[in-house]
């Protein structure tokens, strides 16, 4: 194997087996940052997933880390271990950009909660990854993220840099973020898993918000046993974060491996009709006929108020987003982008009324899926309705019909942000195009093993995960 | 204003007026578009009795949400 093809390979491991080989020194962090950084630098150019490199902290830390290790102080799984974060998730010292040039150059004081955990388990900060602006603007002040699989289809977002840079094998976990998919909608499109937890499970402090009620932070890595590493490392309460939650944390990994047989999944109707992608059908009915051999007993269900999600979030979304605006949307509008511009202006009108019975209702959702959860595991269903659209804009195609991804999304993906329930998204195939399709486990709050113990036995039947054609790979040969 | 009623362009005007908001025509037409199609969305919600419940989202704790 040449030096090129070994990096490489260091590259693409997921974080369970690159720790296996870090703690028994059979590679070191120093090694592994610097194939990373090295294949950052070639391919940063044309695939746009850092808004800002980390070069300089990355190799101060790798070189602690391998001090440590070296001295017999090995802190576990993430340590030596790449990560980036959403830029819109604060470093100290580090530029947080948000993707927006309304504080472009904005230096925190403090560490998200977040990245302060990952460092403390020895993970190494490679940079701060590509998003819309502000998690909720495609309008971005900076290049959109390239889908490795098929540079002319869109990356999604908003976790677009995440995603892109997992998937590619330019980090080995990411952080991101999501208020009504950002974190599972470019796992699905870029070939990831992304995975939010319960609501409050992981902190958002230091996470610039977007809406109060619906963030959420992600775990966006190429397997789903990382995943559960990534979680294991970030959850827990935080005095920081006023919603974070004081729920014991299990080991997220104790029931990976086990099988699935006699497990009840409830497959939500109206995913597997009209109004999706042929593709899209077709991936998750041959996901649905795995999960059936793998022993699951799976029923056809009616999510309840899935029709409303789409009214719920906007009534929840857009007027939370104001106010946390409200002075750059009057004093600074040149600076937002335009679809920025108009969520915000919808917010501001939004009646107060409409928002009290927005969250009423949500109370209503929450009650409901409880019910049903009670005879079910978990909730499955596709991704997204539809396959990725063109890179660059909101639209995309389901059998022809032109689709905007905003209406879109909500019955697939916020309806899990609305009830704060954890929800998981891995790939499940390919579309006729080459990109990949998804699909998605949701369960009962704070029963995040049981969604990855699913996932993970579905996850070893498909061969993921993969590696994307682009970015094209080259030599590899420099010093750190 | 009722739900039931989308809103027209004066409407919104004023609306976006009374919070200090200014727009330029083109801005306010997208909105006066976007906020008919969200009155007309939400009215579906309004038909929904939502019992006693109170609005908790934003102050809900572990037991309300699990």
């Amino acid at each position: 194997m040449t030096t090129a093809e070994h990096e490489l390979d260091l590259c693409f491991m997921t974080i369970a087996e690159l720790s296996t080989l870090i703690r028994n020194r059979e590679v070191s962090p120093v090694e592994v940052t610097t194939a990373m950084l090295n294949r950052i630098s070639r391919h940063n150019d044309t695939m746009h997933a850092y808004i800002t490199l980390t070069g300089d902290t990355a190799k101060e830390q790798a070189r602690t880390a391998e001090h440590e290790i070296a001295t017999g102080n090995y802190r576990g799984p993430l340590h030596g271990v790449t990560i980036s974060l959403k830029d819109n998730i604060a470093t100290r010292g580090i530029r947080t950009s948000c993707a927006s040039m309304v504080a472009p150059n904005w230096v925190p004081d403090a560490d998200a909660t977040v990245y302060a955990k990952l460092r403390e388990a020895g993970a190494i900060l490679v940079g701060k990854a590509n998003l819309f602006e502000y998690a909720f603007s495609m309008n971005s002040a900076y290049p959109n993220a390239v889908n490795p699989w098929n540079p002319e289809r869109t990356s999604s977002g908003s976790s677009s840099g995440s995603g892109v840079a997992v998937a590619a094998g330019m980090v080995h976990g990411s952080i991101g973020t999501d208020t009504g998919g950002s974190g599972r909608a470019p796992a699905n499109v870029n070939g990831a898993v992304g995975f939010k937890a319960t609501y409050g499970r992981v902190s958002r402090a230091g996470v610039f918000p977007l809406s109060y009620t619906l963030d959420h932070t992600t775990m966006m890595t190429r397997s789903v046993r990382d995943s559960a590493l990534m979680l294991q490392a970030t959850a827990g309460h935080d005095p920081r974060d006023e919603n974070s939650s004081r729920v014991d944390v299990p080991d997220f990994s104790a029931r990976i491996g086990q099988d699935i047989s006699g497990m009840r999944l409830a497959l939500a109707r109206g995913y597997t009709h009209e109004g999706i992608d042929g593709d899209v059908v077709g991936v998750f009915g041959a996901a649905v006929e795995t999960l059936r051999t793998l022993g699951a007993q799976i029923d056809e269900v009616q999510l309840p108020y899935v029709q409303h999600c789409a009214a719920l979030q906007l009534a929840t979304m857009n007027p939370e987003a104001a106010e946390i605006h409200h002075d750059t949307h009057r004093n600074a509008p040149d600076k937002l982008g335009e679809t920025a511009l108009m969520r915000l202006d919808l917010g501001s009108l939004v009646p107060a009324t409409t928002y009290v019975r927005a969250q009423r209702i949500r109370k209503l959702m929450r009650d409901a899926f409880r019910d049903l959860l009670d005879r079910y595991d978990a909730i499955i269903s596709p991704a997204l309705a539809m396959r990725p659209g063109v890179a660059g804009t909101w639209t995309t195609i389901i059998d022809g019909k032109e689709v905007d991804l905003r209406s879109a999304g909500p019955e697939y993906t916020g309806i899990y942000n609305l009830t704060g329930m954890p929800a998981l998204v891995l790939p499940g195939g390919f579309s006729s195009e080459g990109t990949p399709i998804g699909i998605q486990i949701a369960g009962r709050w704070f029963d995040e093993a049981t969604v990855l113990r699913i996932a993970h036995a579905f996850e070893q039947t498909t061969g993921w995960p993969k590696r994307p054609p682009y970015p094209k790979d080259d030599s590899a040969n420099s010093q750190m | 204003m009722l739900p039931t009623e989308p809103p027209d362009r004066y409407t919104v005007t004023a609306m976006a007026r009374a919070q200090g908001l200014d727009f330029p025509a083109e801005r306010l037409t997208t909105l006066a578009r976007t906020f008919a199609d969200f009155v007309a969305k939400f009215d579906d919600v309004w038909q929904i009795d939502p019992g006693e419940h109170e609005p908790t989202a934003i102050t809900f704790d572990d037991e309300a949400r699990s």
